[in-house]
Parts: structure tokens; C-alpha cells; sequence
């Protein structure tokens, strides 16, 4: 294996394994090596191109970035996908219809409202999964926080719930539990993401 | 020029030798070091994540291209990086010219 072969191979571990363009970045290294080795030599060409590892660190605020938005995107269709689960699962209430208790009734409708946000939040992040930075981060930011809000909001409302209609099972309260721990971890690749974002602004390249 | 300097305009200084002609990585890092004569001297690798920022940020579009004996990643301005190039030169020569007056000059 010659110099350029090696620091390819160096290259390519450390680029993000989540890093969408990988392949690309190593074709465009490796025209550049070759066409540099062509003028000065393989060692000349690979000591002006740079440390493999530096470069490959470049390409993390992207790929956290990514990385983030898939998992900040990929909670937003659950509260859709665990209405069945309320659905089907809640006994039927004691008051009659449209009688429902005011501290229950204010709560569902932030909760409605606030995923409502985060929906069109995630919808203006989706342009911007190629630009990444702040314009993906921001949008993502608001829709993760809505829906956090949203999700602690709608365990309140499910204690409650529980508690003003008899029969309610307590398995229910495994839905927003589970909401909240995948929207910390969300939280802590949006975070990691906001931070190398935040590095990456500080020198220019 | 130290490297420090430089990573803070890299941006800059590849809308302005775009604003050339389309080019690959390596014959980028060439223009820019043949317009600076020499004074530009970065290891050559950076290049590459801040083209491809510029490109995600759409001020760049690029293509392969086959028309070299390998295949190669051509770059070039779109209308977006023309516009985000001038405005950024305004801002340059703005900041040169406050630095100048309070260096006196030199």
C-alpha cells in the first residue's frame, strides 16, 4: 500500500461514520493527492494536503448536525402514532360529551398546540438538511423544544386524566415516559450538535 | 502568512477565485496561490469542508466531471455566491480600511 492508499484509509476512519458524504470527500481527497503526487511526489503532496485526522474532525459539526435533525424529525409523527394507544386504551370518561374538565381541556389544547409548532418547525428545518448550521439547527431547536414542552405537558395531563377517570390503566403513562426519554436523547444530539456548530464558527474553515 | 490568519477568510478567498472560472480543489489551491504569490500557503485539505459548507450553504453548485483523466468535482459560483461574494469583498474592504486607521496606515 503507497502513501496516498495509506492516508486515505487514515482518512476514511476518521470521517463521521454518519458523515453523508464520506465517499465523495475521499474520491475528491484522493483526484487531489493524485494529481499533486503527479508535480511533487506522494510524500511532498501528502505533507502540503494536511494531517488525515484534523480534516476528518472538519467534517463533524455536519454530520452532528444530521444527525440530530433525523432524530429530532424522527419523534415528531410519535404522538400521532400513540393516539391509537389513548384511543383505545382510556375507558370512557364520567362527564358527558364536550363537558370536559376545564384543567384537563386548557392542558390537551397546549399540547395540540405545541406539537402543532414543533410540526411546522420540523417542516422549515427539512430545506436546510444539505446547508446545516444554523439554519438546520434553529428551526430544530424550536421543534424540539415545543415538543418537549408538549410531552411533559401531556404527562401532566395523563397523571390527571388517570386520576379523574376510573378504570384509566397506568400502563398509559408508559406513552409519555417514553416520549420524554427520546426527546433527552434528541436533546443531547441537538446539544452536541448546537456545540460543534458553535466550534466550527469560530475559525472560518 | 500564518495559517490562523488565512482560516479566517478561507471562504472569501475561494468565492474570489471562483469568481475565475469553475475549478476543482487542487486547481483552486493553485489559483489562490498564484494570486497571492505565495503569501497564501494553507495545508491544501482545508479546502475541502469549506467547499462543501459553501456548496451546502448554495453560494457554490458542482458536478463531476470526466473530462480529465479522472474524474473530478468541478466547482463553481451559483448567483447566490455571486451576490454573497460582493457583499462579503464590501465587508472586507471595510474591515481593511478600519484596521488601517488604527494601525496608522502601515
Amino acid at each position: 500500500m503507497g502513501p496516498v492508499e495509506r492516508y486515505l484509509r487514515e482518512l476514511e476512519r476518521a470521517l463521521p461514520r454518519t458523515s453523508l458524504a464520506r465517499r465523495r470527500v475521499l474520491a475528491e481527497v484522493e483526484d487531489h493527492l493524485r494529481e499533486a503526487a503527479a508535480e511533487h511526489g506522494e510524500e511532498a503532496a501528502i505533507a502540503a494536503f494536511g494531517d488525515a485526522r484534523t480534516l476528518g474532525r472538519r467534517y463533524a459539526p455536519q454530520a452532528a448536525a444530521r444527525l440530530a435533525a433525523l432524530a429530532v424529525l424522527a419523534l415528531l409523527p410519535f404522538p400521532m402514532l400513540a393516539y391509537p394507544a389513548y384511543e383505545n386504551g382510556l375507558p370512557p370518561a364520567p362527564w358527558p360529551a364536550g363537558g370536559m374538565p376545564s384543567h384537563l381541556e386548557w392542558k390537551r389544547d397546549v399540547v395540540a398546540v405545541l406539537l402543532l409548532v414543533a410540526l411546522g418547525a420540523g417542516v422549515a428545518a427539512l430545506p436546510n438538511l444539505r446547508r446545516g448550521g444554523r439554519a438546520l439547527l434553529g428551526p430544530l431547536a424550536v421543534a424540539l423544544g415545543a415538543y418537549g414542552a408538549a410531552t411533559v405537558l401531556n404527562a401532566v395531563l395523563t397523571v390527571e386524566w388517570a386520576d379523574a377517570v376510573p378504570g384509566t390503566p397506568s400502563w398509559l403513562l408508559l406513552v409519555p415516559a417514553a416520549q420524554i426519554v427520546l426527546a433527552a436523547v434528541a436533546g443531547l444530539l441537538l446539544g452536541r450538535a448546537l456545540l460543534l456548530a458553535r466550534e466550527e464558527r469560530t475559525p472560518a474553515v | 502568512m500564518r495559517g490562523d490568519v488565512v482560516k479566517g477568510h478561507l471562504e472569501l478567498l475561494l468565492l474570489a477565485v471562483l469568481a475565475e472560472g469553475p475549478g476543482h480543489g487542487y486547481a483552486l489551491i493553485e489559483r489562490l496561490r498564484a494570486r497571492s504569490e505565495g503569501a497564501f500557503d494553507l495545508p491544501e485539505g482545508t479546502i475541502y469542508p469549506a467547499l462543501h459548507r459553501l456548496e451546502g450553504a448554495g453560494l457554490l453548485e458542482s458536478g463531476w466531471s470526466d473530462a480529465a483523466a479522472r474524474r473530478r468535482r468541478v466547482y463553481r459560483l451559483t448567483q447566490r455566491g455571486r451576490a454573497a461574494l460582493a457583499e462579503r469583498e464590501a465587508e472586507w474592504r471595510r474591515f481593511r480600511g478600519a484596521v488601517d486607521v488604527v494601525v496608522g496606515g502601515a
